[in-house]
Formats: C-alpha cells, structure tokens, sequence
C-alpha cells in the first residue's frame, strides 16, 4: 500500500525518498507512542517548572497590591526579598540552615542505627532474623509524620490547645525544646528514615561476594583487618547513598516540621514555603521552590556521580558458598533484647499511643471509666464543637474517598504509564527521543515533593490555552500525583522491557500478529507483574502522601492526610490519632496484600516512597 | 617442602548429606594434583578445608610436618596462619583496589617492606605478563586479565601450596588453551604444590600430575592421567573421563546384553564377575561389510547411522543390533550413513566393571 503513495508523491526522487522514510518511521506505532508521550511528558513534566521559575521574577496577579507593580511585568523583587532584605533571615537563610541541620542530625541518628541492625540482622545469629528483617520496614511504611503525631500525643505543653498530652495528664510539663522544634523533628525523621539505612547496608552486605573477604584471609589477613581494609571501604558506596537520600528526604519533607515546628516557630524550607504560599507571597515561594529543586537536583546529581565513580565497585556475586555467621555467644540475648526494644520504640509503642489516645476521654489517665468509644463512634464530641466520631463523620468518608479517588488514578496513569514509557523507550529506534523519554520520566523524581506542588500551581491556577484553571479540583491532585510518582512506574517499565527483549514480540509479529494484538497477547501479558508492582506502589504511596498535596488540596478535595492536618490546626488531636490510623490501617493492608499479590518484596521498591 | 595429607577427613554441612565423606589423600610435593569431578562431588569442599576456609568435622590435615586440623587433639590453624594460596572461580578480586594494590596485599599482610614488595610485585607482573596494568581497577581489565592478577595475587607471596578452585570456568575457549599452556609453564617453573579443582576432565588430563576423581564425597581413584583414561578403577571413571563417551554394554540391560555377552565369551575368567562391558570410541575400528576380523579381536556387525565430523576427525554413531554406539575415527573411508560394516576391536582395548561398578581384572 505504501507504494501506491510514494508513487503519487511523483518523479522527484529525493522527495519521495524522504516520504519514503518518514512514512515508514510513522507507520511504527512505537513511534506514535512516543510522539504522543513526548508531548505529554514534556507539557506536564518540564512546564510546570518552566511556569515556576517565571513566577519567581514576575508579579502575580496577587502581588501587585503589595509591590505596586502590574501583573506580568519581570521584576528581581522575590529574588532580592528572599536572599538580601529585612525579612529574608526570617524568610529564607534561618531555614536553610535549619534544614541543613536537620537533614545532618538525622543523618547521624539514622545511619548508624540503620547500619547497626542490618550488620546483625545480616551477619550475626541474632535471633528472629527473618521477622526483623521486614519488621525493621515498617516504620518507614508508615506515613512519614506518624511519629510526628505520635509525638504531640505524647507530650505537647500548654503553648498548644486542645486535651492535655500524656505527660501533661501525668503532671509532666516538656517544656518547649522537648515538645516542639528541633529536637524532636530530628527524632521523628531518624525514626521514620533508618529503615532507609537498614534496606541499603542490609542489601550491600547480603551482595558482598564472601570470596572477596576469604582471600584475603587467606592472604594474611585476620577478622579486623579484613573488615577495615575490604569489608567498609566496599559499603562505602551505601552509606553515601543512604546519607544523600535522608538528605533528601528531609528536603522535602513537610508534615513532620510543620506539626512539631510551627508551636515554636521552627521553619525549614519546606514549611517556609508553605507559610509564604498560604499568606498569598506567590512570589516569593516560587522561589523558595526554585531553591528546593536546585539543592535537590544537585543532591540526585552528586549521587549519580558518585555511583558512577564507585561502578567499579560493583562486584559479581560468587558461587553461593554459604556465609558463616558471626556467632554473638553471651551477648546473642542481649542484643536480642535490644533489637526487638527498637522494634517496639518505632512501631509498637506509636501505633499503641494513637490507639489509646482514640479511646480514652482524657488523655493519660490510665483507668476504665476514661474509656470511651466516642472519638470513634460519638454523635457529638465534647471540646470539639461541629465534630462527630470519626466513623460517623461524613468530612471522614469524604476524605477517605477522596483519598482513594487520587491515589487510584495515580495508581492507573502510573501503571500504564510504566507500560507505554517501557515501551517505547526500549524500542525506539530514535535513541536522542528515547534518552529525552527516559530522562523526563525520571525528572519528577529529583524535585521534592512540596516544590513540585508549588510548580503545579504555577502552571494550573491560571487559565492557559484551553486548559481551565485546575486550582482547587481532584483533577489537579490526581495529576500531579500521577506524574509525581512516574518515575518508579517508568523505571520498572524500562527494566521490564529490557528483560523482555525483542524476540517475544517479534516471534508473534512473524506469526502474524499485528500491533495490537502483540500487544494484547504477548507484550502486557509479560509485563503484568512489573505494571502491577507500577501501579500498586503509587496507590500505596498516594493514600499517605502530604507534603505534595498539602498545598493542593482545598475544602472539598481534602484527603485524609490534608484533613489529618486540619484536626491539628484545629487542636483535635485524638481526632487526628484516629485519621493517621485509619491511614496506617488501609497502607499496611494493601502493602501485604500488594506483596502476596505481586509475590515481590515492596518493602525494597518502597525506597522512593513519600 | 609442601606435601598435603588428608586423613580420614569428613565434612556435613548443616542437614545435608555428607559434602565429604572419610576422604585420604596424599598429595606429594611439587605435584600438580587435580579433583576432579561432577557438581556437588565434594571437590571445592575438599579445597576448601585445605585453604581453612572450612573447618571439617573428622579426620586429620595436615602440610609437612604442621597439623592445620586434628578432630583427635582439636588443633585448628586459621587461613590466615597457613600460608596457602587459592584463586577463586569469581577471582574475588577487589573492586576498590588497584590491581597493583590487589597483587602486594598478601606481602603487605606478611609485613613486607615496601621496597621488597615492589620488586616482588614487579616480579609476578613479569611473570604472567601483565606488566602496565598496575594502575587499573579490576573492573576495567578483560576476564583473562583479571584472571591472571587473581592468580598473581596468590603467586605474590610465594605459597607452598597453590590451591585453583575451578580458574578457567570463566574464559573462552581459546583463553582456556592458552592458560592452561601458562599454568603448566608456571607450575614446572616455580615447582610448588598445586592442587586443583575443575569438573572439566580436559583441564584435568592436560595439566595434573596426579587426577582425583571424585563422586558423592568419596575419592574413587588416585592416577596419573593417562592411567585413569586406560585403566578406570570404577565405571564412574569410565564414565566421566573421554569425549565422547566410553560405549557401556550391560549383561543385565534391555539394549545391549547380546552384545556384552558376545564380548565375553571371549574373557571366560571374568564372565563370571562382570555385569558391564565398556570400550572407548577410539578403540572401534570399522571396516568394509564382510571383512574377516584378525586375531584375538572381537567383531560384530553394524549399520552407519549418522556421521559427525569434527574436521580432524569423526564421530560416527552405529547400530549393532538392538544397541547403539560411537565410534571415533580418522578413516575417511567408512562414513556414508546406512552403509553396513564390520566393527572390529582388539580384545585389550576391553574393559569389565562388576555389579558395584568396580573394575574387573
């Protein structure tokens, strides 16, 4: 058929040459899939930060009331109050360090506690091995602010509303540094971040080619010199992994400083950004957001770099002779008793708090007459004026419905997202298209969470073109939770097709099969597990999300982790408790419903999670 | 001096069968002493408990006069004490060091001064050529590169005992020559124990002074090459060492039995005993249809079915009666499939085994 049009095309034979080619490459629906994702990634990908970084030297329509300039006009007036004014201190330089601070402590917490259970768990005979190894995730499946929450439970002073705390029912008073700031912000990101440390050194260890350490036995060498000459210098490249991904983290994390930051004051970026987007400075958060990216982006980057400086640590994995482990003798209950302690200080003891801070009608007082189900089942709350049992309440189910509407569709565009980026990435022939694919896809991932938030907003709160003003509608969190969590999708889908290879699809095609059919038949059909595992970590995921929907969500679209935060705001703290359990309820269901199904360990791909 | 004894040495690991089973082994000095064997034989355990690497549960090890292991008085030297070498089949080099850096930690280890460890690791790039790559990780060096290094690695410190544990697995087949022609050249250069495991019984014929073969745990000969080709003391033996295969007729087999019965009518003294008739390829001669057979051999007749030629040789698949068999032979004469012949094998060229496998004499 093909041959007909060429002929029309007439004599010029260049010409025809040139139609020639180019209706063959556009006959490839490989092709048109990447067109199309090509359009699409780039409007909702590279856009959105585009609008962002205009918005940062151009008055908004806001603005203009207080800078006196008309909307639309370049000004370097964000830039200057950000970094060199008055108020920029307080804006801007205050919590950098203080987020670099942060970031830094709870590197230091986190590390060692991470890389200390892995090194037992992996090396040593400690008992309950197996049961640690995925109970050690948990903390870091829970929402990341859970321990945030957890915390003002447990001892929030007078500066705060609402119910006394548990310590405060125990005539304690913790006094500020103890209940807000700092100190605790730190606690909470380490307990929630060391599984991080736990899965990266577990995995090193567990892949470290045994042989490697046996000659150099062999050649001379005792225990200790083996572990300070090939053992550490070999896990280097772990703990620089697991030090710039906290680092991350803690960039964009927002829930944790704002519930345990904002009674003191105590602003990091995140919540400086936050502050400056609710008090109506578009401005200047578009540039505190532009700030976040770029560390970001050259945090990711220095990362990339040093893995690939450290490729040549990578090491082929041995024969499996089996690995000895270190016997602990005397200490073995000891240590035994201190590992499951840490068990039960990040998972038992915060899910036991909220638990019992929902049933009791005064905080701490441990007696049977405080019980009482009406956190739960109340028609009306006492101290809670307008509020009703969580299980009654209909802003609860709104939520949760809400909850579950975004993360579905962020589940669904992520899942075949995963497919046509693996796809067309792998089979493209155009390898400058399929690199610019691949690279979009992951961009998402080096923006945290609350600037990418922020770049949404820049480009959706206004009409452009045809599209409408999205500010304010599902539709907007559903987006920009789907392209948020891309990343992982296409990652798995790439690798997927990689593994596949092409003679499956090309045995179909000699076959007969056409396009769609291959697809149908032989294509998703061997993908599925991988799509599956796509689309199930961007559900999960999306159910706990805060930091990037926080600025989003609005009256009407509030999900339960935005409501969570209202409670909060509001002082109804054992409300609050509840919601963060009805979250970590449906989040550790689906994870071990999600990991029978899928058969694979989550708790390892959970590494990008929120 | 480094001569290697195994005494009554056994090892189980943890819920399996015996890896190693009462296993005694002399392994002399300067002798190139391979194990040889299928997966699983026990064969790297073996290496292993000589290297240190594990601990047996019986029996004694010892190299000279040293005991590296007694179950009796409970002594036990650490690898790190006994001064052996091991190349690993993965290498293990390490990632993280330069190769010059891999080759002079053992000298480092020994406490070496860093101007003898020059000369010396000087000395081992000479030796196995390598000379220009010091500066460069493991990961950028090719596999038979990283072969040599791992090998100039253990050879840097000078070992009594050489200890490969399947070296060669990793390389191409033309590599695989060559390192073999450098492993002999080193070993009648530097004169030191080598031992050395491989599944692959052409490693094992071109290079050992000494096989061992090994099944199931348990040492089933102790030879010199070319003696467990021509005298296998158990069919296993027969079996595992010569491509292709011996041809095994058994007196008790569906297919077969005919033949084997034919063949020993000629060997009344061990009819006897033998369940098993075996004969190498090599040792079956085909001649044209008809051909009156010489003296004290054995013939039968048989059918061509298909014909391998290997370009130096062929390998040539025949049909005597319900049994079938190869033959391996440089005649260009006898290769047209169907064609009927004559085989013809020269009554020493037999070999009996009993109902337990043994060799029958």
């Amino acid at each position: 058929m093909s041959d007909e049009i060429v002929y029309k095309t007439g004599g010029d034979l260049r010409l025809r040459r040139f139609w020639n080619r180019t209706s063959a490459v556009w006959a490839q629906p490989t092709v048109i899939i990447a067109a199309v994702l090509f359009i699409l990634l780039t409007y909702l990908v590279i856009a959105p930060v585009i609008a962002l970084s205009i918005n940062s030297v151009q008055v908004g329509i806001r603005d203009n009331a207080v800078i006196g300039l008309e909307p639309g006009v370049f000004t370097l007036y964000f830039l200057k109050r950000v970094f060199s004014s008055g108020v920029s201190r307080v804006l801007f330089w205050a919590p950098l360090v203080r987020t670099l601070f942060v970031a830094l402590m709870t590197a230091a917490l986190a590390l060692p506690l991470g890389a200390a259970l892995a090194w037992l768990i992996v090396r040593t005979d400690v008992p309950g091995r197996r049961w640690l190894s995925s109970a050690f995730v948990i903390p870091y499946i829970l929402p990341s602010w859970t321990f945030a929450v957890v915390w003002l439970t447990l001892f929030k002073n007078r500066r705060l509303g609402g119910l006394p705390s548990f310590a405060e029912s125990l005539g304690l008073s913790p006094p500020d540094w103890l209940a807000y700031g700092a100190v605790p912000i730190i606690l909470a990101e380490a307990l929630h971040l060391f599984p991080f440390a736990f899965l990266l050194f577990g995995n090193a260890l567990r892949s470290l080619d045994v042989q490697l350490e046996e000659s150099a036995r062999v050649l001379g060498a005792s225990g200790p010199v083996v572990a300070r000459r090939i053992v550490l210098p070999l896990l280097l490249p772990a703990l620089l992994a697991a030090l710039l991904l906290t680092f991350t983290r803690v960039l964009g994390s927002f829930g944790t400083p704002y519930i345990l930051g904002s009674p003191t004051r105590y602003t990091v970026l995140p919540t400086a950004l936050y502050s400056a987007f609710v008090t109506g400075s578009t401005g200047v958060s578009a540039v505190i957001a532009v700030v976040i990216i770029l560390i970001g982006i050259s945090l990711v980057t220095f990362d990339i770099v040093l893995v690939r400086e450290h490729r040549r640590f990578v090491t082929i994995g041995g024969r499996g002779s089996t690995r000895r482990l270190a016997k602990l003798g005397r200490a073995r209950t000891p240590t035994a008793i201190a590992v499951n302690l840490v068990f039960v200080l990040t998972t038992v003891v915060p899910l036991v708090t909220l638990s019992l801070a929902t049933v009791m009608k005064r905080p701490g007082v441990f007696a049977l007459h405080n019980l009482s189900p009406v956190y739960w089942l109340g028609a009306t709350i006492p101290a809670m004026p307008g509020q009703r049992g969580l299980l009654l309440s209909p802003d609860i189910w709104h939520a949760a419905w809400n909850s579950l509407r975004v993360a579905g569709l962020a589940a669904i565009f992520c899942g075949l997202g995963g497919l046509f980026v693996g796809y067309a990435v792998v089979r493209l022939p155009q390898a400058r298209v399929s690199r610019y694919l691949r690279q979009v896809s992951f961009l998402p991932y080096l923006v945290p969470s609350i600037a990418f938030a922020a770049a949404y907003i820049s480009l959706f709160a206004v009409p452009r073109g045809i599209v409408p003003s999205l500010y304010g509608t599902m539709i907007l969190l559903g987006l920009a939770m789907s392209v948020k969590y891309l990343p992982y999708a296409s990652r798995t889908g790439i690798s997927a097709m990689m593994q596949l290879g092409n003679e499956p699809e090309e045995a179909a095609q000699v076959c007969g099969a056409s396009w769609p059919k291959r697809m149908a038949r032989i294509v998703i059909p061997l993908l599925k597990g991988g799509l599956m595992t796509g689309a199930l970590l961007p559900f999960i995921t999306g159910m706990k999300e805060l930091s990037l929907v926080i600025m989003l969500a609005s009256p009407g679209t509030e999900l339960l982790t935005t409501q969570t935060l209202r409670f909060i705001q509001y002082g109804y703290s054992q409300l609050a408790d509840g919601t963060v359990l009805i979250i970590v309820a449906i989040v550790v269901v689906l994870t071990f419903l999600a990991e029978r199904l899928t058969g694979s360990n989550l708790a390892s791909g959970l590494e990008g999670g929120a | 001096m480094a001569r290697i004894e195994l005494e009554n040495v056994g090892k189980t690991f943890a819920g399996a069968v015996a890896a190693v089973a009462d296993l005694t082994l002399s392994i002399p000095d300067g002798s190139f002493i391979t194990l040889l064997g299928p997966s699983g034989c026990g064969k790297t355990t073996t290496l292993r408990m000589i290297a240190g690497l594990e601990r047996p549960d019986r029996g004694e090890i010892r190299l000279d006069a040293r005991r590296l292991f007694s179950e009796r008085t409970g002594e036990w030297v650490p690898p790190e004490r006994r001064g052996v070498g091991l190349v690993f089949q993965s290498y293990a080099l390490w990632p993280h060091m330069t190769v010059e850096q891999n080759v002079a930690f053992g000298l480092e280890m020994k406490g070496v001064n860093r101007q003898e460890r020059r000369e010396r690791v000087r000395w081992v790039f000479e030796l196995l050529h390598i000379g220009g790559l010091e500066r460069r990780y493991p990961m950028q060096l090719s596999g038979g590169q990283q072969q040599r290094v791992a090998l100039g690695r253990m050879l840097a410190i000078s070992p009594d005992v050489l200890l490969l544990d399947e070296p060669l697995s990793n390389l191409d087949a033309k590599l695989r020559l060559e390192t073999r022609v450098e492993l002999k050249r080193l070993h009648a250069e530097l004169r030191n124990t080598v031992v050395y495991v491989t599944h692959d019984q052409l490693e094992a014929m071109t290079l050992s002074t000494e096989i061992a073969v090994m099944n199931q745990g348990r040492l089933l000969q102790l030879a010199p090459p070319m003696q467990i080709y021509q005298q296998p003391a158990t069919q296993f033996v027969a079996e595992f060492v010569g491509h292709p295969p011996i041809n095994l007729f058994g007196v008790e087999e569906r297919r077969g039995a005919e033949i084997a019965r034919s063949i020993l009518t000629f060997f009344p003294q061990l009819a006897a005993r033998s369940r098993v008739v075996g004969v190498r390829p090599e040792a079956m001669v085909l001649l044209p249809a008809g051909t009156v057979p010489p003296a004290r051999s054995w013939s039968h007749a048989a059918i061509v079915e298909t014909v391998l030629p290997t370009g130096s040789e062929w390998i040539i698949g025949l049909r005597l009666g319900d049994a079938s068999a190869f033959a391996l032979t440089v005649d260009e004469k006898v290769r047209e499939p169907r064609q009927p012949i004559t085989l013809v094998v020269d009554l020493k060229h037999f070999h009996f085994f009993d109902g337990e496998g043994n060799r029958v004499d």
